[in-house]
């Protein structure tokens, strides 16, 4: 038993206990309300209001400074970052748009947005380019594409501002694509024929070019004869691969 | 409903008015009470008692729940009431002499009251505080701390940074004369 506990036992006085208890004190009501009101006053000052009028205006200076310092550096990396890190996400979901805007087949206007506009851009700067070029390669891969009825799973366009015309070429298309393009004060309709996912630029180079489509009036002679020879089906897609070369030409042959 | 002082003033810290509406009507009879009896007027009990509370409000947030709460409390009024007393140029509690050698009442005996004498004094409005007045501060001090703060003797030392022994003579000199004051009295 410790000290403290024997001299509390030992300092009972029920008596003095009872005249205290007893004592007729009584608090002026006055008095509890403004007690109260003052500890609700209290709450609704800020918290820190107390702290900060000792210590203002240096403290806030400083604390305003160690934040700009310690925060800027961070800000000034952040949009490197993010750019880097959204490079692949930007390349996948722009090749998702594509694709969708691909396989559907629509229609797209140089006012539908900038990105887009950007990557059209870069088609119709090709298109003018490289376009005997492109049509060869179109051309070449219907021929494969009949045979070796390649996949087009494999298609993925880039709208990234990296995205390099020879990029272009290297990401085909699968599906027939309707470009209008405005390109200064020329109006275009492309109808680009499914180019070919897989090393199309290889095969045009080794296959050879039928000698009609040098000029447009053999090509089109070619696809009356074709026409003429019941092959409907193969004249047609002559007459689109003619269209992507001469799309402003107004002769529209006869199929029956 | 929190039902720990303690936790209750570090709810109110953390703008629970509630927890201060409780500890007020628990703890206002008795520091009232301390505050009557410790000081010259009631005048000056009611600004004492409300500055206070006034400080305790302001330490809500500083305040730690590392002693206890009433032990804390009384500990704020202590020290309201001998600024009061430096501010009116007496001596305060903390700077009397040994009030066991200046006592003239030795502590000879430590009989409770009778029935009777009871009876009779807590008829007698006012009594008590006339007896506590003829007490040295100190001795006064410690029977106001362990009757109505509830306080024990260890926390009574702590709280007047004196030791255990000296608070024991103190209790042990102001029991036995109060007791023998109200015999008068009654």
């Amino acid at each position: 038993m410790n000290s403290t506990d024997t001299s509390d036992k030992s300092f009972k006085a029920p008596d003095l206990d009872t005249l205290f208890s007893d004592q007729k004190i009584s608090i002026p009501d006055a008095l509890d309300k403004d007690i109260l009101s003052l500890s609700k006053q209290a709450l609704e000052e800020p918290s820190h209001k107390g702290f900060w009028p000792n210590h203002s205006p240096w403290m806030a200076t400083a604390a305003v400074v160690m934040l700009a310092v310690l925060i800027t550096p961070l800000l000034l990396r952040a949009p490197e970052n993010q750019l880097e890190s959204n490079v692949p996400d930007t390349q996948s979901s722009a090749s998702a748009q594509k694709r969708s805007v691909f396989e559907s087949g629509s229609n797209i206007g140089l006012n539908e947005g900038p990105t887009v506009k950007k990557a059209i851009q870069g088609n119709t700067v090709i298109e003018e380019s490289v376009h005997p070029k492109l049509i060869q390669q179109s051309a070449t891969v219907k021929q494969v594409e009949d045979t070796a009825k390649i996949s087009s799973d494999s298609l993925s366009f880039s709208e990234s501002e990296h995205l390099s015309a020879d990029r272009v070429e290297n990401y085909p298309a699968s599906d027939t694509i309707d470009i209008a393009a405005d390109s200064g004060d020329i109006n275009t309709e492309i109808s680009v024929k499914a180019i070919a996912p897989a090393k199309p630029k290889m095969l045009s180079d080794s296959l050879p070019q039928p000698a009609y489509r040098s000029s447009a009036e053999q090509w089109l002679s070619e696809i009356k004869t074709l026409v003429q020879a019941d092959k409907i089906q193969v004249a047609k897609d002559e007459y689109n691969l003619f269209l992507l070369a001469y799309p402003d030409h107004e002769h529209t042959p006869q199929f029956p | 409903m929190l039902s720990d002082d303690g936790q209750l003033m570090l709810a109110y810290g953390q703008g629970d008015a509630a927890a201060f509406e409780q500890l007020y009507t628990r703890y206002k009879q008795p520091l009232y009470q301390f505050m009557i009896n410790s000081c010259d007027g009631e005048a000056t009990a009611k600004e004492l008692f409300q500055e206070v509370w006034v400080r305790v409000i302001k330490s809500r947030v500083s305040f730690k729940n590392d002693s206890p709460f009433n032990a804390w409390l009384f500990r704020i009024a202590r020290n309201i009431v001998i600024d009061n007393y430096r501010s009116k140029g007496r001596r305060p509690v903390t700077e009397s002499i040994d009030d066991t050698e200046s006592s003239n009442v030795a502590p000879l005996k430590s009989t409770s009251l009778s029935p009777e004498q009871m009876a009779v004094l807590q008829q007698r409005e006012g009594v008590l505080y006339d007896a506590l007045q003829q007490l040295p501060e100190a001795q006064r001090e410690a029977i106001l701390l362990r009757h109505i703060a509830g306080l024990n003797i260890a926390e009574i030392a702590e709280l007047l940074d004196t030791g255990l022994e000296t608070i024991k003579s103190r209790l042990r000199y102001a029991t036995s004369k109060l007791r023998l004051l109200l015999e008068e009295m009654s």
